[in-house]
């Protein structure tokens, strides 16, 4: 301890030196505008390089957490991109709702299990019943055309008569012209039927394409049947008789879709 | 002995802030002639007086010249390099004389002390004055030119003076 003092007393002036220098230095920076503004200056220069350097330090150890919060957003908004989407819906028996336009149709896809084109009453099995919602009545189209309606339904399976029956009459029309005919098949050939009934002011051409009139419960509107190929007028009548080549090839057809009318009931009930 | 360094203070601190730091030498250069007080406080004064005089006759200057602190400091500094000048230099301090001099130490210490004491003056004051290392040339220029004249000036003033007593 005395050692110490004597020390201390021995360097005192050191002390002294630092303080006068000091005190010189402060007197200096204080009085002096050139010298006090490059001094203040420096200061926020070393303290905002201080604050810098911590700063850049803080945020190494941060890292790791903005990593994590970039991947995630990374994520989200990968998850945004249209490549991250399929078609979640890959059936058509969709409903929808909405406020202006009520849904008056569904689909049942179906596949045809077997068909017959060569009779008199032809017939088309389909692997869709009751199960999947399959009903007496209801239509059967394809992408091309019109196939039938549905004739017996059991649990897995249903009979389709086929518009190649001879008899049945499926209400259409000639594209452009809201006149009704009806379209049935003479039993001769399975690609060509006859349309009767169309009024003979209609100014019918051959290659005019007929779809199905939408007068019906069972197809809707618009559903394309074929087109005209030749015109059979009796100049004594007042109809038109159109034979009509079906654009649907029946001896070819796989993939069908069951037409469900949300409303056949409510209709069936008004119409007794 | 005491009034002798007490005229010498007035004296030196007049003539610096007067004539020399106001004439003013070309390029700038100054001669600090007034560290000749410090440079010839006697030997037996106690370190810390030695800094507390060399302060004392910095500081004014300072309030003479409007520069407050920049010579206080100098002379800090100064004085500091004195006190460690004799520390070191222990041996060379056994002469007949109370008070350094050319007559007391051999020439070649006595320019060392002197040259050595300027130097490290100007460099606190020119340092200073410039507050920055840019043009840090110029500056290192005007260290070394103000070192000589110091120096020069303060040899001969010890040849001139001194010698006579």
């Amino acid at each position: 301890m005395r050692t110490l003092v004597i020390f201390f007393k021995r360097q005192s002036y050191i002390f002294l030196f630092v303080l006068l220098g000091a005190l010189s230095f402060y007197l200096v920076v204080s009085n002096n505008d050139f010298q006090r503004s490059i001094f203040y200056s420096s200061m926020v220069e070393i303290n905002g390089g201080f604050f810098s350097t911590t700063k850049s330090i803080r945020n190494f150890f941060l890292l790791r957490s903005t990593n994590e919060a970039l991947a995630a957003e990374n994520a989200f908004l990968r998850e945004q991109l249209q490549t991250s989407h399929f078609k979640a819906i890959h059936h058509l028996d969709t409903f929808r709702h909405d406020t202006v336009y009520r849904q008056m149709f569904s689909y049942i896809p179906a596949s045809v299990i077997s068909n017959s084109t060569d009779n008199r009453e032809n017939f088309v099995l389909l692997d869709a019943g009751a199960n999947s919602g399959v009903e007496e009545g209801m239509a059967v189209i394809t992408s091309d055309g019109i196939v039938g309606i549905v004739k017996r339904v059991s649990p897995h399976f249903s009979t389709v008569v086929s518009v190649l029956t001879e008899g049945n009459k499926i209400s259409a029309k000639i594209v452009g012209y809201d006149v009704i005919g009806s379209i049935m098949w003479d039993g001769l050939r399975y690609d060509c039927a006859l349309m009767v009934e169309v009024p003979s002011h209609v100014p019918a051409h051959i290659g005019d394409k007929v779809e199905t009139s939408g007068y019906s419960l069972a197809f809707p509107a618009k559903i394309p049947i074929g087109s005209v190929s030749e015109i059979l007028t009796d100049n004594a009548s007042d109809f038109h008789t159109l034979r009509i080549l079906f654009s649907q090839n029946y001896k070819k057809i796989n993939k069908v879709y069951i037409v469900k009318n949300i409303y056949s009931k409510e209709i069936k009930d008004i119409q007794k | 002995m005491i009034w002798k360094n007490v005229l010498r203070f007035i004296l030196l601190v007049f003539v610096q802030s007067a004539i020399l730091s106001q004439i003013g030498l070309p390029l700038n250069l100054h001669v600090f002639l007034y560290i000749y007080f410090m440079l010839l406080l006697p030997y037996q004064i106690k370190d810390w007086l030695v800094l507390l005089l060399g302060f004392a006759s910095g500081m004014m200057v300072d309030i003479l010249m409007g520069t407050l602190g920049i010579f206080a400091f100098s002379m800090t500094v100064a004085s500091f390099t004195r006190v460690i000048f004799f520390r070191v230099a222990k041996a060379n301090e056994a002469g007949q004389q109370k008070f350094p001099s050319l007559k007391d130490m051999k020439f070649r210490n006595f320019f060392l002390y002197v040259s050595l004491v300027s130097f490290v003056h100007s460099i606190a004051f020119f340092m200073l004055d410039a507050f920055s290392f840019s043009h840090f040339g110029h500056t290192l220029f005007l260290i070394i030119g103000s070192t000589i004249f110091t120096s020069v000036a303060i040899l001969f003033c010890n040849i001139i003076f001194v010698s006579k007593e």
